[in-house]
């Protein structure tokens, strides 16, 4: 193991980290420009390189990447990669108020220290953590959804009602396409580009990216408010440690643990660590207003996805996530099979994965603290100049993914809806929750009562998902009656201002 | 030693083949059309094989371009078949392409297309899980013929394994598997693993990775219990495992990889792709590449592919119609 992260250190391996967490943090950086999409483009000029050197510059892209993304959601509200979607709901408020130094700083530290988290489990106990996750069944992915998607509720921003219209619309537009379970085509009213639905990519840049957009260019009149930077708060003090500890172990270990998961991936990670640490907090009330525990939630959980993505990756040869798949398909072209055996055959490549993620992570924090005064200046770049940068690359981008036109249709579609919706007073963060959950909660429900031949009870029989269901009732009933509570109280308010 | 210098011959024979059409087709580069994401899938690996050979060698003097379209492969075949006939198009397929459309996903076939050549192919195996205690296919079909729809087999619903499982319980008269969606190889694993899966058809790469240890011998430790190989004779992977003909079983079921370009291209292109695919074959990294992925070159073109085609389609068909509405 220890020759295996040694073995990072060769200057030409160094240059390998280097490039591939620049070039990682400035794609996820761009709105509409993705990690995995990256590393697909980077995929044939490896073939001349060695196995070692490919999957090198492959995994620092990768983590490059899935930090890149908080800079934008911070400073511009428009996430560069759909795993940064949390962020932007409490990473712009807080930049907004003055902040923007404090607010990327949280974020920086918290990818970091999320990062290390999953390093640790990737590197210690990847091999009893997988056996675990295969142990897992169907239902029990489908409680543990059960329990994030109640807490739409929540996060509706004050107006229950409202939340639960955007959660449900977020839901609505994953049924078109083929089916996640039956392979059945359904709801694409005969348009043969529907077959695939509405993909996560273009709904959550249009979602988010766009309709932020849309909304910059009509303001574009009145005069830019440049965000005063001020380097204070960008390190996380010892006593932000302290105060943010359990909200930082509790996101990395949630973010770790989804990544571990196929198929669930980093969106599902930070949303589900962002509902735990809200409901975890003192001020649930500051989410979505610029709370910080907000920013550390998201940003240690869609890090720690990461390497918990790598974990099955390693130990069993299952892609945790789509990314992983293509880092699968890197290997196959050097002649290495991932898999159980992979451990025993080529051990130099299996500590190579696990080193580099460890030195990239490193790598990463240095140049996102390094380069935090060069950036925050994306904020008082004229919106004239930066808002047809932007559309360029969500079209370029979002076009690349597949390669179809259909893609970007969507995403200015979503985009025009995701203005409207904002413009009416609906918040968009349920209709993200919604939408990422909904697929994974009906692909695994559905598995589930394959499996027992259409028989649900073990759902309530089962210890696990039992336990978990109880857990989303109760937080259900908690969230709503805490809703009440607050609305009531603030209507009293509003009687009492404008009472006679 | 002979065999190699015997490929070479060939491969140089071949050369001399392709000549002549050489001066005329390409004159520029090559495009692929991959129905499906990048890196996914052994077979858009052996399309970047094909190409990194091709350039190596310098085989036809013009460079291949791979273009993916992501998405299901509906989307990105149908934008394939659209394509100019101009010889320069060509899209990479595989047995999907019968079981898309005989389960009505797509509205052509591949007799919308001009088939080009078949590089490579892999097959089947049955497996099923130790805890089971079945440790052959015979075992394994009375045990499905005597408690019909108790035995979970893992597929991707409506697709290639499902089709293939199908088929397999069809052997015997009343055997019925329970299939469940849990995706191909590597989604079919973890649940295979789990115990929820008690069955399944690996590809040939698949069940190698999951069976046998790092000497290539059966692994103890592995929950697979390999029964059956539906190739025509057994791979050198795991050579104990008997073919299900040698079992007395008339059953063959290989997922081929086809080149095919859209109708209309002219034949000189069609031929000299078909000559280029064979001369790439004879390289020894596409060998190595090949069985890296536990397949086997299998070059085919002209009459006898089209033939091979129609064979399939009547085999797979009906099955595959079966498969969509279960």
């Amino acid at each position: 193991m220890i020759d295996g992260i040694l073995g990072t250190f060769t200057l030409f391996q160094l240059t390998f980290i280097l490039v591939g967490v620049f070039s990682g943090i400035v794609v996820g950086a761009i709105p509409g420009l993705t990690g995995s999409m990256l590393i697909a483009l980077t995929l044939p000029l490896t073939f001349h390189m060695s196995a070692l050197h490919a999957t090198t510059l492959l995994i620092a892209m990768y983590v490059g990447s899935i930090t890149g993304g908080l800079i934008t959601a911070t400073l511009l509200r428009m996430p560069g990669s759909p795993a940064a979607v949390m962020t932007t709901l409490d990473g712009y408020p807080l930049a907004k108020s003055g902040q923007p130094g404090r607010a990327l700083g949280l974020g920086i530290t918290a990818s970091f220290i999320g990062s290390l988290f999953a390093w640790i489990a990737l590197a210690t106990i990847s091999e009893p953590l997988s056996e675990l996750a295969v142990k897992l069944t169907p239902f029990n992915y489908f409680a543990l959804v059960m329990m994030a998607i109640v807490l739409i509720a929540s996060v509706a921003g004050g107006d229950v009602i409202k939340g639960l219209v955007t959660g449900f619309l977020g839901m609505l537009v994953t049924f078109p396409g083929i089916d996640p379970s039956g392979g059945v085509v359904r709801l694409t009213f005969g348009t043969a580009d529907l077959i695939g639905g509405f993909k996560l990519l273009p709904v959550l840049i249009g979602i988010f990216a766009v309709s932020q957009i849309f909304a910059d260019a009509l303001n574009m009149r009145s005069k830019p408010e440049p965000l005063e930077f001020s380097g204070r708060g960008m390190f996380m003090s010892l006593r932000d440690m302290k105060v943010q500890a359990v909200n930082l172990v509790r996101s990395s270990l949630v973010g770790t643990f989804i990544g571990i998961l196929p198929g669930v991936g980093a969106s599902v990670g930070s949303a589900l660590s962002y509902l735990f640490a809200r409901l975890g907090s003192k001020t649930p009330e500051k989410f979505g207003k610029g709370s910080e525990e907000g920013i550390v939630a998201s940003e240690a959980a869609n890090n720690a996805t990461v390497g918990g993505a790598l974990i099955p990756l390693i130990a069993l040869g299952i892609p945790g996530s789509v990314t992983d798949a293509i880092l699968i398909g890197a290997l196959t072209i050097h002649s290495l099979q991932p898999g159980p055996l992979l451990f025993s055959t080529n051990p130099e490549i299996v500590w190579n994965v696990i080193g580099v993620y460890f030195v990239a992570t490193f790598v990463m924090f240095t140049l996102m603290l390094g380069l935090i005064r060069f950036y925050v200046r994306i904020s008082v770049i004229p919106k004239s100049y930066l808002l047809p940068v932007i559309t360029v690359c969500c079209v370029v981008g979002v076009y690349s993914l597949n390669n179809t036109m259909f893609d970007v249709w969507t995403m200015l579609g979503f985009g025009v809806i995701g203005f409207l919706l904002e413009r009416a007073g609906f918040n968009l963060g349920p209709f993200v929750i919604g939408y990422v959950l909904a697929k994974v909660a009906e692909a695994k429900l559905r598995q589930g009562l394959m499996f027992t031949d259409g028989d649900i009870t073990p759902l309530f029989t089962d210890p696990l998902s039992v336990a978990m269901l109880l857990i989303a009732l109760l937080l259900l009933v908690w969230s709503l009656s805490v809703e009440r509570r607050r609305t009531r109280s603030a209507t009293v308010k509003v009687n009492e201002s404008t009472g006679p | 030693m002979i065999r190699l210098t015997i490929t070479a011959m060939l491969a140089s024979l071949v050369g001399f083949a392709v000549g002549p059409a050489h001066a005329q087709w390409p004159e520029k580069p090559i495009k692929i059309t991959v129905p499906w994401k990048a890196g996914a899938g052994a077979v858009d690996q052996m399309t970047r094989q094909l190409q990194k050979t091709v350039a190596d060698n310098d085989t036809v003097g013009q460079p291949i371009t791979i273009f993916n379209i992501g998405g299901p492969i509906p989307i990105g075949l149908r934008q394939a078949k659209d394509q100019d006939p101009d010889g320069y198009n060509f899209v990479v397929m595989h047995t999907a392409m019968m079981t898309l459309q005989a389960a009505g996903k797509i509205d052509f076939g591949y007799r919308d297309f001009e088939p080009v050549v078949r590089l490579g192919q892999f097959c089947q195996t049955t497996s099923a899980h130790k805890d089971t205690g079945i440790e052959t296919l015979d075992e394994l079909l009375d045990r499905a013929a005597a408690e019909p729809n108790t035995l979970v087999h893992g597929a991707n619903l409506g697709a290639i394994n499902h089709v293939y499982g199908i088929m397999v319980e069809d052997l015997r008269d009343g055997a019925k598997f329970r299939f469940v969606q849990t995706g191909g190889d590597a989604g079919t694993y973890p649940e295979f693993k789990g115990g929820r899966v008690q069955v399944a058809g690996f590809s040939a790469a698949g069940a190698s990775n999951f069976a046998l240890g790092a000497d290539g011998m059966a692994d103890p430790e592995s929950p697979v219990r390999l029964l059956a190989y539906a190739g025509s004779e057994r791979h050198k992977n795991f050579p104990d495992v008997p073919t299900f003909v040698e079992l007395g079983y008339d059953f063959q079921f290989c997922v081929d990889g086809w080149y095919f370009a859209p109708k209309g291209t002219p034949q000189e292109a069609i031929d000299g792709f078909a000559g280029m695919v064979e001369a790439a074959l004879a390289d020894e990294g596409m060998q190595s590449f090949l069985d890296s992925k536990a397949m086997v070159g299998a070059f085919q073109a002209g009459s006898e592919l089209h033939a091979e085609m129609d064979r399939q389609w009547e085999a797979i068909a009906p099955v595959a119609a079966r498969a969509a509405t279960k």
